[in-house]
């Protein structure tokens, strides 16, 4: 067993010494990880203390749990919370549904050059700021005429007063979600699909497999592996409602806070006035727990079904 | 080999957007108090003194320009030995009041900014990191005699002044940008009282196709019943803005209550909900956003006008043709005499980490003396503008500066050639103290500290149910119970209470 362990730490040393290269190349990231994730860990007291900047971060009172009393006993904490984790469950979903299917087509393509401007052309929305896609939102369901509606009247159906009606927000925030996410994620399962053996397919082919055999047996669970991970570490940030997207979209339109107010659109409205560091930094700390304990928990069912997709 | 491509680049981009971040840090650094150097050699002044360069930080994009005005504004204040020279840094709004404070407590030097009771003005002041400057505006009389009396008076903090008020207006007067031509087109007479405008609207509702009568952001909407009102823009017995969202003070009964069942403007918001109805107030207006555009395309008969020498300023592209289709409708406007605590919105700060406090105070004194402050607020003369009379005067260039974060006086203002005359009265109207009424709780600043949780909780019922009270979404009866409700489910009478303790405190001082 000792030994072992000490064979396995030698072949790492040796892994490093022979791939320098590959590891300098991952000292950058690991570094932004350090300054912008690790060591501003400290910044968490903040969420118990009576934060004054002039006192610093050490030196301001310490206050209890009294900045979590603001969220948790709002009158609508329940319903942020609730649609907070339904959107963001709507958009794991399906972004990750969509995106394998479209990676899954994707691999199908053999034409170099369609492949290549279809593979950009999908994956252009996620370089689009939500300003922008917020606009464009803007101009299709709102204004005295949205265009949707004109294209509504167009094809002899009746007019529907989008920024009315809140129950359909959840589902129309989802096809926007898929639409700018699932092409970025489809190019991470690409990726992954492409690095499964061709020996594999070549064996399936002369057995006689058809094609829908193939990719249900032998790319689908290949790539189940790298889908939980992406899932996984999307589960992470269930908590965290995406602002700049549910904001540049939903703006103040408060007639479709039922169901579209989360967790970081709430709070930003609830510290207009105040701007008080302590109380949203609670509430920070609070989506990030909960994140934690929901990856651990997501991770603990995967090992059950199947230990190699687990993260850990 | 694709795969092992695509990671090169994931790294790439990684290492390039970490090189990015970390360039971010300390940008101010490297523009900081440089010149320091006594460099009067050519002067031939007998006592020049050294030239200190007092180092500012102000909200916004840097103007157009703004490089060869501060040259010259440097230039000027060598030559009228003041002994300063001025190094302005901009930061984007988005992170100034992060930025500054951070700056604060990471104790660098610096040597003015903007702060307000809006940023972190009270968090500065409670924790001792501004000057006070009473003695030094005392011993400066262009300064002090530039800003009315009243204006310095109630914007002290804890009876002292923490930063020089910097404002044209002295309060606010409340309106609406009209069509005149369409006015005119149904021969109706120049509107004088709400029964006046409501016949205008509903008559371009009635008549025009392709123009609907009225457009306001929704996020603007809270002044509505201010404007929409038999009382509006008079001194009745309720101070309607005290300066907290949602509240008001009812001046007879001595006690804060909430707008939405004030008696003064309970008119105004039946008629809201009248309108919304009718569809006199935009369908749109929840998510309203582009009033302005649509209002300038010609698409609506009338909007929101506030006399504060920036709203009407808006509309003047819409008269460039030589028309003159706009008017301003001020509901009262003859008797107009409204509450105002005189207070201002903007502070010129000095933190007590700067060593030249005084010279900055020359400085402010300099830029109270109008030659200095046309040089700094309109640009170079000849080149960027040139005189018209003595309030006004004729743009030439782009160069714009925020006046509000250092140069505003209201003695010293001028307006723009292109303002429209009606804008031009109001506005004027409003920079004169007396005409407005000084309000009982005038120096009442609220401060949230002792009811944080509850303020916390109540204020997001602002956007979801008193804005779309105030819209007319939310009928005016049903309005008005929800936010009874919420505010009592919400812990808002502690809010109030605590509201009512600190103007108590401010009028028992009285």
């Amino acid at each position: 067993m000792n030994y072992q362990l000490n064979a396995g730490k030698r072949s790492k040393w040796r892994h490093i010494v022979q791939n320098p290269f590959l590891y300098v190349m991952a000292v950058p990231g690991l570094l932004f990880f350090l300054v912008f994730s690790y060591l501003p860990i400290y910044g968490i007291m903040i969420a118990f203390k009576d934060y004054d900047f002039a006192k610093g971060i050490t030196g301001s009172d310490w206050v209890g749990f009294r900045n979590f009393d603001y969220f948790f006993t709002s009158d609508d904490f329940w319903i942020i919370l609730r649609n907070t984790l339904m959107l963001n469950v709507l958009f794991i979903v399906f972004t990750t549904a969509a995106a394998v299917l479209i990676a899954l087509m994707f691999n199908e393509i053999r034409n170099k050059y369609f492949k290549r401007i279809s593979q950009s052309l999908i994956f252009l929305p996620y370089f689009m700021s939500w300003i922008v896609i917020g606009m464009i939102v803007q101009s299709l369901f709102g204004g005295e005429e949205p265009m949707i509606n004109v294209w509504l009247h167009n094809i002899g159906m009746e007019p529907v007063n989008w920024m009315f009606e809140s129950k359909l927000w959840p589902y129309i925030l989802t096809v926007i979600r898929v639409w700018q996410g699932a092409g970025y994620l489809s190019i991470i399962f690409l990726a992954s699909i492409t690095g499964i053996p061709e020996d594999l397919y070549e064996a399936a082919r002369i057995d006689g497999a058809s094609k829908l055999q193939i990719v249900t047996r032998i790319t689908l669970p290949l790539l189940v592996p790298t889908i939980m991970i992406m899932t996984l570490l999307a589960v992470g940030k269930i908590f965290n409602g995406d602002f700049a997207m549910i904001y540049a979209i939903i703006g103040d339109n408060s007639m479709l806070y039922p169901t579209t107010d989360v967790i970081d659109t709430f709070v930003f409205r609830s510290m207009r006035q105040l701007h008080d560091f302590g109380m949203s930094s609670a509430v920070g700390l609070f989506q990030s727990i909960m994140g934690l304990i929901f990856v651990i928990a997501a991770n603990w069912v995967t090992r059950r079904v199947s230990k190699e997709s687990a993260l850990f | 080999m694709r795969l092992k491509r695509w990671f090169g680049t994931a790294t790439t981009a990684v290492l390039v957007s970490s090189l990015v971040l970390a360039g971010c840090g300390g940008n101010a650094k490297n523009e900081g108090n440089a010149t320091n150097s006594p460099s009067s050699t050519d002067s031939a002044a007998p006592a020049a003194k050294d030239i200190v360069t007092l180092k500012a930080y102000f909200p916004g994009d840097k103007p157009a320009g703004f490089d060869t005005v501060l040259q010259a504004v440097n230039d000027k204040l060598k030559a009228d030995n003041i002994g300063a020279a001025l190094n302005v840094n901009f930061m984007p709004w988005s992170d100034y009041g992060n930025a500054v404070s951070v700056k604060m407590s990471a104790g660098e030097e610096f040597d003015m900014y903007l702060d307000a009771p809006w940023i972190s003005m009270n968090q500065m002041i409670e924790s001792k990191s501004l000057m006070e400057l009473d003695a030094a505006v005392a011993a400066r009389p262009e300064l002090k005699a530039s800003i009315p009396e009243e204006m310095w008076e109630y914007n002290k903090f804890g009876g002292k002044i923490m930063g020089v008020p910097l404002g044209t207006t002295q309060g606010q007067l409340y309106g609406l940008l009209i069509r005149k031509d369409l006015r005119e087109k149904y021969g109706l007479p120049e509107l004088k009282t709400l029964g006046d405008l409501e016949k205008f609207l509903y008559a371009v509702k009635e008549n025009e196709k392709d123009v609907k009568p009225f457009v306001i952001n929704g996020i603007k909407a809270d002044k509505l019943p201010f404007i929409l009102s038999d009382s509006a823009n008079l001194a009745k017995d309720e101070v309607l803005e005290i300066g907290v969202n949602m509240f008001s003070y009812s001046i007879k009964d001595k006690k804060v209550i909430g707008q939405w069942v004030s008696p003064t403007i309970a008119d105004a918001y039946e008629r809201v909900t009248k309108y919304y109805k009718d569809g006199i107030i935009s369908k749109n207006i929840a998510q309203e956003q582009n009033a302005e555009t649509l209002f300038k395309q010609g698409k609506y008969a009338a909007t929101y006008y506030a006399a504060d020498g920036v709203e009407g300023l808006k509309y003047s592209e819409m008269l460039k043709d030589g028309s003159d289709k706009l008017e301003i409708f001020i509901p009262n406007g003859e008797q107009a005499k409204p509450y105002t605590a005189y207070q201002q919105w903007n502070f010129l700060c000095i933190p007590t980490t700067s060593k030249h406090s005084d010279t900055v105070m020359d400085v402010m004194n300099w830029l109270s003396i109008k030659e200095n402050h046309d040089l700094m607020e309109y640009g170079i003369q000849g080149k960027d503008w040139e005189p018209v009379g003595d309030s006004s005067y004729k743009v030439l260039s782009s160069y714009t500066f925020p006046g509000y974060v250092l140069t505003w006086r209201p003695t010293l203002n001028r307006t723009p050639d292109n303002m429209m005359p009606d804008d031009k009265k109001w506005f004027d109207f409003s920079t004169k103290t007396s005409n407005f009424t000084l309000s009982p709780i005038a120096g009442f600043n609220f401060n949230a500290e002792k009811v944080k949780t509850e303020y916390a909780k109540i204020t997001p019922l602002h956007d979801s149910i008193f804005l779309p009270l105030s819209q007319g979404l939310i009928p005016a009866e049903e309005g008005k119970k929800t936010m009874e409700d919420k505010m009592a489910s919400l812990g808002g009478q502690k809010v109030v209470a605590e509201i009512q303790a600190q103007i108590d405190a401010v009028t028992a001082g009285k």
